[in-house]
C-alpha cells in the first residue's frame, strides 16, 4: 500500500512538472485571446495577461512601441494593458512626433512634445450621463471637451444634435428613454451605455388657499408631476390634493414652501433636505425664522412689478419681487433682476445632502393669466425647472464589480491610465523579457507530492 | 398671499349688472363659512379689457340676449385657455330664453359645446355636500321661466377643470336677496357659491 502511495506521489509530481513545461513551451492559443480580452473587460481586471504575454512571447517582439493617429478602440487598449502588465515595455506618442533620424535630439523632443500635447488636446474627450429628474424622464449628457470642438450626439437611432464646444464641454438634456449614447469629435469617440432611469418622485407642496398654490398646482400637474397638497378652507375643513404623507425622500422629491403654512413644519421640511430632499423657499416662507437655517438669505423689501413686463421676453420683471438679501456664506446667487441695484431673484445653496434654492419672486399665476401669448407654457416651464434644480434623485446603485478605469466614456483617460502618457522618445530594448512562469499551483502540487513521497519512504526506512 | 376677490364680469350687450346684490352675498357667505381671506368688496371687470385676467373666477349673469363682441370674445377665449373659471347664470331660469340660446351659442363659438356636468362632480363635494348634485332653487318653479328643475348644470372642461360652468338654476335670483334677509333662511341657499369658489381655488 504504502509504496503505491509513493508511486502515485511521484506520478503526480511528473505530471505537475510536464504540465508546466507544457504551459511553458506551447502558450495558449491565439483563437482563445478574444475571449479573454472580453472577459477582462467586462470585469476590468487583467485575466487577459497570460494569454497577450503568449502571444508576444511567440512574436519575438521586446517591447510595444506605437505610434497612434487617433486613440485606439476598447480591445486595442485592454491589449496593451494586459501587454503591459504582462511584463513588456509600452510606450506610445504620436505619429507626427516622429521625426527624421537626422533630427537634432533638442529639436525632436520639441516637436514630439508639441505633437503629444495637440493630440492629448483634440482627442480629450469624456461624457457623462445622469438621468433628469422629470416627469417624463430623459437624460442630461454631460461632455467635456477641447474648445471650438464639433461634437455629434447620437443614441442608438442615430444622430441627434451636433454642437461646437465653449468653455470645455456642453451638455444635452435629452428627453426620452434612450439608455446608451455615443459623442463624437473629428478624432476621438466617447460612449455611455445602462443611463439608470430613475423612479420618478412626488411634490409636496405648502401653501394657503389662493391662485398662486392653485396655478402652482395647475402647471406641475400638466407637466406629468404629481402634487400633494393640503389646503385649509375652514377651521377643521381641508381640501387634499394628491395624498398627502409624511415627508421623506422616498415618496417626494422636492418640497415648495409657500408661505407662512409651512412654518409649523420646518422642523421635518429641515430634516427632509439634510437627508436629501429639495426645497423652494419663496418670500411668504423664508420671511421669519423658521427656515432660517436652511435658506439662502434673508427676504427684502418688496418691489413692484415692472408695468407691462409679462407682455415682454422677461415676464418675471412684471412680478411682485421681495429680492434675495444678506447671503448665507455658501449661497449661490442663480438670478439676478433688471431692476434698479440688479437685486437677487433666486439663490442657492446646498443644505446637508439637499439643495435649497429660494427665490423672490410672489404671484407668479399673474404671468400666466396676464403675460404674452406663450405664458402658459413659459409658466410652467418655469416651475418645472425650479423644481428640477432642486428635486431628489436616488442615489446610483453601487455596480456589482468596482470599474476602475474610464473605460468608453473617456478613452484617451482610459489609454493613460492603462499604459500610460505618449512619450516623447521610444526607449531601446533588447532581447524578449523573461517568459511568464506556469502557474504557482502546479509548483505546490509538485512540491507536496514529492515531500509525501520522501516523507513515506523515510517512515519505512527506505533510503 | 392675497385675498379672493369676486368678480362681476360686464359685456356690452345685455344687462350684466342685473343681480347687484349677489357680489355682496357671496362675499358674505365665503367669510361666513370659510377662513379664506376675501376681499369685502367685490369687482366689476369688462371682458373686452385684460383686466379679466385678473380674476380667475368671474361671474356673468343677465336676462337679454348676449352677443360678446369680437374684443370680448378674444378675452374670454384667451381666460378659459389659461385657466379662468367662467360661471355663467341664466337670470332667466329658461331653456328657451333669449339669454340661454344666445349665450350658449355664443360659449360653443368661442370655447367649446357646453355638457351636462355630472351631479357626482368634485364641484358638488368641494365644500359642502350636495348629493343630488346642483341644488334646486326657488325660481325654477315660480311660474315664470320654462318652469323645470334643472337637474344638471353645463359645463365646458379643460385638462379635467371646468372652465365654463352653465346655469340655468337662476342663482342670479337667488342670491340677490337683501343681505339683511339671511338670518330669516332655513337654509342658506348660498353655500353652493363656497363650492364654486373653493372649487376653482383648489382644482
Amino acid at each position: 500500500m504504502r509504496s503505491r502511495v509513493e508511486w502515485l506521489a511521484r506520478v503526480v509530481a511528473l505530471l505537475a512538472l510536464g504540465a508546466a513545461w507544457w504551459m511553458w513551451q506551447f502558450p495558449q492559443s491565439a483563437a482563445r485571446l478574444t475571449d479573454a480580452i472580453a472577459d477582462s473587460d467586462r470585469t476590468g481586471s487583467n485575466a487577459s495577461v497570460a494569454t497577450v504575454a503568449a502571444l508576444l512571447r511567440s512574436s519575438g517582439l521586446s517591447a510595444v512601441q506605437l505610434s497612434l493617429q487617433a486613440v485606439p478602440e476598447r480591445e486595442s487598449r485592454v491589449l496593451l494593458h494586459a501587454a503591459r502588465d504582462a511584463g513588456w515595455p509600452v510606450e506610445w506618442n504620436v505619429k507626427d512626433a516622429v521625426t527624421p533620424a537626422a533630427t537634432p535630439a533638442a529639436v525632436a523632443a520639441r516637436v514630439a512634445a508639441q505633437a503629444n500635447s495637440r493630440f492629448l488636446e483634440a482627442n480629450a474627450i469624456a461624457v457623462a450621463a445622469i438621468p433628469r429628474v422629470h416627469p417624463s424622464g430623459g437624460t442630461i449628457i454631460h461632455v467635456a471637451a477641447a474648445n471650438d470642438v464639433e461634437l455629434t450626439l447620437s443614441d442608438s437611432l442615430g444622430w441627434i444634435d451636433s454642437v461646437r464646444v465653449s468653455n470645455r464641454g456642453t451638455y444635452w438634456e435629452i428627453p426620452g428613454n434612450a439608455r446608451a449614447f455615443s459623442v463624437r469629435s473629428p478624432t476621438a469617440a466617447a460612449s455611455v451605455a445602462d443611463v439608470r432611469a430613475d423612479t420618478l418622485k412626488r411634490i409636496r407642496l405648502f401653501a394657503s388657499t389662493g391662485w398662486e398654490s392653485r396655478f402652482i398646482l395647475d402647471a406641475l400637474e400638466s407637466a406629468g408631476w404629481q402634487v400633494d397638497a393640503n389646503f385649509a378652507i375652514a377651521p377643521r375643513v381641508n381640501v387634499t390634493a394628491g395624498i398627502p404623507a409624511a415627508l421623506d425622500t422616498s415618496r417626494y422629491a422636492a418640497v415648495i414652501a409657500l408661505d407662512s403654512s409651512a412654518w409649523s413644519q420646518s422642523a421635518s421640511i429641515t430634516r427632509f433636505v439634510r437627508s436629501g430632499g429639495g426645497l423652494l423657499l419663496f418670500p411668504g416662507s423664508a420671511r421669519g425664522n423658521a427656515f432660517a437655517s436652511v435658506r439662502a438669505g434673508g427676504v427684502g423689501t418688496a418691489l413692484a412689478g415692472i408695468p407691462g413686463a409679462l407682455q415682454t421676453d422677461t415676464p418675471t420683471e412684471g412680478l411682485p419681487l421681495s429680492p434675495v438679501t444678506g447671503l448665507a456664506s455658501d449661497a449661490v446667487v442663480m438670478a439676478r433682476s433688471e431692476r434698479e441695484g440688479a437685486p437677487v431673484t433666486i439663490a442657492a445653496r446646498r443644505f446637508g445632502a439637499g439643495r435649497v434654492v429660494q427665490a423672490g419672486f410672489e404671484q407668479t399665476w399673474e404671468w400666466r393669466m396676464l403675460g404674452a401669448e406663450q405664458s402658459v407654457h413659459a409658466h410652467r416651464e418655469w416651475w418645472n425647472n425650479m423644481v428640477q434644480r432642486v428635486a431628489f434623485s436616488s442615489p446610483a446603485p453601487v455596480p456589482e464589480r468596482w470599474q476602475p478605469l474610464p473605460g468608453d466614456a473617456a478613452p484617451l483617460a482610459d489609454l493613460i491610465a492603462r499604459i500610460g502618457g505618449p512619450t516623447s522618445e521610444f526607449t531601446a530594448h533588447d532581447g524578449v523579457p523573461s517568459p511568464s512562469v506556469p502557474p504557482r499551483w502546479l509548483f505546490v502540487v509538485a512540491a507536496a507530492a514529492l515531500l509525501v513521497e520522501w516523507w513515506s519512504r523515510r517512515l519505512r526506512g527506505a533510503v | 398671499m392675497s385675498a379672493f376677490v369676486f368678480a362681476t364680469a360686464q359685456y356690452e350687450s345685455g344687462d350684466w349688472d342685473s343681480a347687484p346684490s349677489l357680489a355682496g352675498n357671496v362675499i358674505d357667505t365665503i367669510a361666513r363659512y370659510t377662513s379664506l381671506e376675501v376681499a369685502p368688496q367685490g369687482a366689476m371687470v369688462s371682458l373686452s379689457s385684460n383686466d379679466a385676467l385678473r380674476y380667475p373666477l368671474l361671474f356673468l349673469t343677465g336676462h337679454l340676449p348676449v352677443r360678446f363682441t369680437a374684443q370680448e370674445g378674444r378675452v374670454l377665449k384667451r381666460y378659459v385657455e389659461r385657466g379662468g373659471l367662467l360661471f355663467i347664470d341664466d337670470h332667466n331660469h329658461d331653456i328657451d330664453g333669449a339669454f340661454h340660446k344666445t349665450a350658449t351659442e355664443e360659449i360653443s363659438r368661442l370655447i367649446g359645446p357646453l355638457q351636462p356636468l355630472p351631479n357626482t362632480h368634485a364641484l358638488y363635494s368641494s365644500f359642502f355636500k350636495f348629493e343630488d348634485g346642483p341644488p334646486t332653487t326657488s325660481h325654477e318653479l315660480n311660474g315664470w321661466g320654462d318652469n323645470l328643475v334643472h337637474e344638471q348644470l353645463l359645463a365646458v372642461t379643460r385638462n379635467d377643470r371646468i372652465g365654463v360652468l352653465y346655469s340655468n338654476k337662476d342663482y342670479s335670483s337667488e342670491w340677490n336677496f337683501h343681505p339683511d334677509n339671511k338670518r330669516f333662511m332655513g337654509v342658506d341657499p348660498t353655500r353652493f357659491a363656497v363650492n364654486i369658489v373653493v372649487y376653482a381655488l383648489t382644482r
